[in-house]
């Protein structure tokens, strides 16, 4: 859908944790990346908890900008709290990631949203975070 | 790894399932270019392995996060204003996993408090 993940996400290189805006809409946003081997979050060939975490937020991010792109409030996103987060498995460099975040409310300029990372249909992770966008 | 690249440890101190540390964060490394740019800031992601480096190098083994119950990020941490962080960890091992709490500070209080369970690696 989206190839410039640049345009859309605050965060830069080398510190860019999705690749693709797969689908989006208001209550959902699904991305995709491939782990490089030179990726930082990436630690004896396994793509790190921390950067399971970045992966849900960046995708969460994505989302949030895709739907305001008309606007010309430029929104941040901080991680403000992460709740059950649960890991199953790491995936490993050069895996390819599925990750859906689905908005669960918002409260003043903070983002509630349910999130789970997969690769090959197999779940490796899922979590509850809250998001700043204010700026 | 992030230890020597983003952060070197000052000191260590491991006693009755608690460890402090204190650890510089190198305000030069890349990961600060893209996070954000002209606008650096420690990823809570950062953290979160810096946590899991430290208990790992304490306790001389390899673990995995099991799941984290609740991760608190209070503070933004510039490295060009804060870059001296301390780590306070406590840790109860039970058969299959080992729960934590731990808080990350810097002079000017906590930015990052984590309650969860690692599993341990078969080596």
């Amino acid at each position: 859908m989206i190839a410039d993940i640049l345009a859309l996400i605050p965060q830069k290189p080398p510190f860019v944790m999705i690749d693709k805006l797969l689908e989006c809409d208001e209550k959902k946003a699904v991305t995709s990346f491939c782990i490089a081997p030179d990726n930082v979050m990436v630690s004896d060939c396994e793509f790190t908890e921390g950067g399971l975490m970045e992966n849900v937020a960046q995708t969460a991010a994505a989302g949030a900008a895709y739907n305001t792109r008309d606007s010309d409030d430029r929104i941040g996103g901080y991680i403000v709290q992460v709740k059950n987060f649960e890991i199953f498995a790491l995936p490993k460099v050069n895996d390819m990631l599925t990750t859906t975040v689905e908005k669960v409310g918002r409260m003043f300029d903070m983002s509630m949203i349910l999130g789970t990372v997969s690769c090959n249909n197999v779940l490796l992770a899922k979590c509850e975070m809250s998001i700043f966008e204010g700026k | 790894m992030l230890k020597i690249r983003l952060y070197s440890v000052i000191a260590v101190a491991h006693k009755d399932c608690n460890i402090v540390a204190e650890f510089i964060i190198n305000k030069d490394d890349d990961i600060f270019k893209g996070h954000f740019p002209g606008q650096p800031v420690l990823p809570g992601a950062c953290m979160l392995q810096i946590l899991k480096e430290m208990t790992e190098a304490a306790l001389n083994k390899k673990i995995r996060l099991k799941k984290a119950d609740q991760m608190k990020f209070l503070a933004l941490i510039d490295p060009s204003v804060n870059n001296t962080l301390k780590l306070d960890i406590s840790y109860v091992l039970t058969e299959d996993d080992f729960k934590i709490n731990a808080v990350m500070s810097s002079q000017s209080g906590p930015c990052f408090k984590f309650r969860g369970s690692f599993i341990v690696l078969k080596p």
